[in-house]
């Protein structure tokens, strides 16, 4: 057993987890996969997810709402967020091999489109409601033109648009194979949507005196060892499923009791570190 | 609230001054509602000073031989300085090499997320639309900073 859960064990490649606690997902290559959204950035070129984002606060003025997902530089899905867990629990529970995505803003001319897929195979507990899990892959392919939604439909049949899915849908083994077929053949770009990444967390630290997440009020990027914060990754959450943002975008810690203003709940209290102790502040 | 970049500064090595000043006057014909102001129309640090005031944007032509130059390195100083500071983009001039990662300058530029692009017409309007929509932006982001942080004290609800 590896005396550090953490630590990459020789010779592990780089989206490969570093052992416990993260499983097997033993993918079913018979089962569905899941085609899942994200925010794309309007600062790049590349459809990097949305790095800067903000949203207007009730109260006035706004709220950031940096993205996290997905998260090239793990190449996890949910490690860092707790946004769209019913994805992941769907992807563990019916082993989904392929975790596509497409963004707001991915395609030429702004439109919806996909950029690329995790090809999954582990996951670990650890999710901020019971029933959550992170997933990781062993594969990344994300493209330098994403593919529109009309070019995805002419050739496999789907019916997207731009209101389906509206976060999220299934897609069957046929779908999927013809969508990985279209991806691959275009070279795997997500070294460079990782430096976009990079780029963009400067423009936030530039103007926040060095937070690259302002609203997880963190100044360093997502690597493996950011997840050493997680001190209960692999251990399941008992907490009851609740909504993960709230109209008045303030979160309260149950562990050390300050409040945060974030759009989206987080998984760490940026105070003190704990794992699942923010609640919605009234 | 500014929608776009209105005036942008043009900054580049001395050495690069021909190809420079030929790049920029192609661009003002392309974008007639936008004023262009070239290092090479002020005469010393000063006047660029003033011309980069008046400018929300700043862009660095760059050759491989701009990491060394003294007139860019004033130029971008004197654009992050400023409050707010203007945007930057660098745009590699025709047949050009980006200067070397690890050298003061690139570094500077790195550390505020400057984007790097190519000189071709479409690439360039893409990035002049992003450069404008993160104009827009930042009133916002900052907004978002203020808004940051925590505060200890006790949960109403507790």
């Amino acid at each position: 057993m590896n005396s550090d859960p953490h630590k990459k064990p020789p010779g592990a490649g780089a989206n490969q987890p570093p052992g416990l606690p993260w499983r097997e997902l033993h993918p079913n290559f018979a089962a569905h996969s899941y085609l899942c959204f994200y925010y794309t950035s309007s600062f790049s070129g590349r459809a990097v997810r949305d790095v800067n984002r903000v949203v207007a606060n009730v109260s006035g003025g706004h709220v950031a709402d940096c993205k996290v997902d997905p998260n090239w530089e793990t190449g996890t899905f949910g490690l860092f967020s707790t946004c769209q867990q019913a994805i992941r629990r769907g992807a563990v529970n019916n082993r989904s091999p392929y975790l596509f995505f497409f963004g707001d803003h991915a395609a030429a001319s702004r439109e919806r489109g996909v950029a690329g897929y995790y090809r999954l195979r582990w996951y670990a507990e650890g999710g901020t409601y019971a029933g959550d899990f992170c997933l990781a892959a062993d594969k990344l392919h994300f493209v330098e033109r994403p593919i529109s939604f009309a070019e995805v439909n002419a050739h496999l049949g789907t019916k997207l648009s731009n209101r389906v899915p509206r976060l999220s849908m299934k897609l069957s083994t046929t779908e999927s194979l013809g969508l990985l077929a279209m991806l691959e053949q275009q070279p795997d770009a997500t070294a460079a949507y990782i430096r976009e990444v990079r780029r963009l967390e400067q423009i936030n630290a530039r103007i926040s005196g060095g937070l690259k997440y302002v609203n997880f009020g963190r100044t360093t990027s997502f690597t493996w060892d950011a997840a050493k914060d997680i001190k209960s990754l692999g251990i399941a959450s008992t907490r009851t499923r609740s909504r993960n943002s709230t109209p008045e975008n303030r979160w309260w810690c149950a562990s050390c009791h300050a409040t945060h203003v974030s759009r989206a709940l987080l998984k760490l209290c940026p105070t003190c570190g704990e794992h699942g102790t923010l609640h919605e502040s009234q | 609230m500014i929608k776009a970049h209105s005036i942008i500064f043009f900054t580049f090595a001395s050495c690069d001054a021909s190809k420079a000043r030929k790049f920029i006057n192609q661009q003002q014909l392309r974008y007639p509602g936008r004023k262009f102001l070239g290092r090479h129309l002020v005469d010393q640090d000063r006047d660029a000073a003033v011309a980069i005031a008046k400018a929300t944007l700043t862009i660095v032509l760059e050759t491989s031989r701009t990491a060394t130059s003294p007139e860019v390195a004033h130029d971008v100083e004197t654009s992050l300085s400023k409050i707010p500071p203007n945007a930057i983009l660098r745009i590699l001039l025709p047949d050009a090499t980006e200067m070397p990662r690890d050298c003061g300058l690139g570094n500077i530029l790195a550390d505020c997320g400057t984007e790097v692009v190519s000189s071709e017409c479409t690439v360039l309007d893409n990035a002049l639309e992003r450069m404008d929509a993160l104009l827009r932006h930042m009133p916002k982001l900052r907004s978002s900073v203020t808004n940051v942080g925590s505060s200890s004290g006790t949960c109403p609800r507790k």
